[in-house]
């Protein structure tokens, strides 16, 4: 397949959870990624129907993930229209390449999802997040408009560089490794486990340290005065927090700040 | 107050688009999207300092707030777009002509979560309705029709395009409507501790962010270097 086929299938990807559904999840996303190989791969009607078919069934898995397996399914499509009788068994597994194309695609949905959710979603985003926060925080605590600009544009930027990065090479990895990319995964896997420790590492430094620096600004503009015991008391609500949020709901958590901050105003 | 509602609610809805359909850039995500709403609703109203300052005051605490909100599987978390946007667009609205209140500022926040809420619930709906969408257009695959894919899609953005504009405009309606009579019945004293509530907002924000990245381990080493911090600021 050519570079041609694969920005088509990169730029269709982008579009895997656009019919996100509870019953096939992301089923329409992923023949909207395979719409040009099945065009190219099946110029017979009856052939892009079966094709079609089988790239519609359930399919869910991280979404910066899924272009590992598009390729990879990608070439297994290709395998299978050179074979043309679908018969031929697979080196890896021994199964007939139809069974092996949809068990495949089963099995690293489900490994992909379970690393792409713990880094992206688990990780990466909060930590992005939390360095965009602090960047713009600092903006408007030292009225530094530029800072702003570059807080939203920071966040925006590093964030997108490296799922654009999985999505593009992973697409060439999973269609020219083909199973080879479940030996790159189990290779990957501690990898990310150590970037993961160190990113929780940094991410909890950074918010410490914000944290006593944006007490002592909120404390200031409130007409307090900051001091030791109110910093030390300010780290130990934030500890409760998340402590508390492991038991009950961040909505609740909510409503006892307004009840507490209301029982304060009349009390004091 | 009909062409900032019409704004803000298509402004939302096409940005939604980002969460979960389109790419996932984050463009949708609080501390993108509330500076951009707070500038176009400031531009409409004359005053784009105050709607910027206002969009990246609510975008920094509700992307603080919303940090660990996790897009699992078929799990639907509420909707942190739809929480900034209606959030911004109310405060905005509110603050138009006068200084940017604390208290505007807390009981819009507080608003806008309940808004989140409303809107992953709808996120739910929509994705009932997709399930509909794709059982609908299983006999054209069936028949190996190819561009019913695309039509799904082009189907699927426009249902939620139409939904999140005309759920986002309600929202700011009743916002609009009834915060400033609600908040005229309030006491001097709830309004002042509404005004310290923002502080202890700020804590419970990063009492979530904490919660993302700690471990029962890791908790110990936060606690030490929130006391030299501490320690260090007293003493400057």
């Amino acid at each position: 397949m050519n570079n041609s086929i694969l920005w088509q299938i990169f730029w269709r990807s982008l579009f895997i959870q656009c019919v996100l559904n509870f019953d096939k999840m992301q089923n329409t996303g992923f023949a909207t990624a395979m719409l040009p190989v099945i065009k190219r791969l099946f110029p017979d009607v009856e052939e892009q129907k079966k094709a079609l078919l089988r790239n519609f069934e359930h399919f869910n898995t991280q979404p910066y993930m899924a272009n590992l397996i598009i390729g990879l399914i990608a070439a297994k499509e290709e395998k299978f229209a050179s074979s043309q009788d679908g018969k031929i068994l697979d080196r890896h597994i021994g199964l007939p390449l139809l069974e092996d194309i949809s068990h495949l695609k089963e099995i690293t949905a489900r490994s992909l999802a379970a690393l792409g959710d713990t880094f992206f979603w688990g990780t990466w985003r909060p930590f992005i997040s939390l360095v965009g926060i602090v960047i713009v925080a600092s903006g408007i605590i030292l009225k530094l408009t530029w800072l702003i600009g570059a807080g939203i544009a920071v966040f925006l930027i590093v964030y997108n560089l490296i799922p654009v990065i999985v999505r593009w090479y992973g697409l060439r990895l999973g269609y020219e490794k083909q199973e080879g990319i479940i030996e790159v995964i189990l290779r990957v896997k501690p990898v990310i486990g150590r970037i993961i420790w160190w990113i929780q590492a940094i991410s909890l430094t950074i918010l410490a340290c914000f944290g006593v620096f944006s007490s002592s600004q909120m404390l200031g503009a409130l007409g307090g005065h900051g001091n030791l015991i109110s910093y030390l008391l300010s780290g130990v609500i934030v500890i409760w927090v998340a402590v508390t949020l492991r038991r009950i709901s961040i909505s609740k958590v909510m409503m006892l700040v307004v009840i507490i901050s209301v029982v304060q105003a009349y009390v004091w | 107050m009909l062409l900032s509602t019409l704004v803000g609610s298509i402004f939302y809805s096409l940005i939604n688009l980002d969460t979960t359909a389109i790419a996932q850039t984050m463009i949708s995500r609080p501390i993108v999207i509330s500076p951009l709403i707070g500038a176009v609703i400031g531009l409409l109203n004359g005053d784009v300092v105050i709607g910027a300052k206002v969009g990246v005051i609510i975008g920094v605490l509700l992307e603080f707030f919303w940090i660990s909100l996790l897009p699992l599987g078929s799990s639907v978390p509420p909707n942190a777009t739809i929480s900034s946007s209606v959030a911004t667009v109310v405060v905005c609205y509110l603050s138009l002509g006068v200084q940017i209140e604390p208290y505007l500022i807390t009981t819009g926040l507080v608003y806008g979560v309940c808004c989140g809420y409303v809107g992953g619930r709808t996120d739910t709906w929509l994705r009932a309705l997709n399930a509909k969408l794709v059982k609908k257009a299983e006999p054209f695959v069936e028949k190996g029709e190819l561009s019913v894919i695309n039509r799904l899609n082009l189907q699927a953005i426009g249902v939620s395009i139409l939904v999140n504009t005309l759920l986002c405009a309600a929202l700011i309606l009743t916002g609009i409507t009834l915060l400033p009579a609600i908040i005229k019945c309030f006491p001097q004293e709830v309004l002042s501790a509404l005004r310290s509530a923002l502080w202890l907002f700020l804590l419970v924000c990063m009492g979530i962010a904490l919660e993302s990245f700690v471990t029962k381990k890791t908790i110990f080493y936060f606690g030490a270097m929130w006391v030299v911090g501490a320690v260090i600021i007293s003493r400057l």
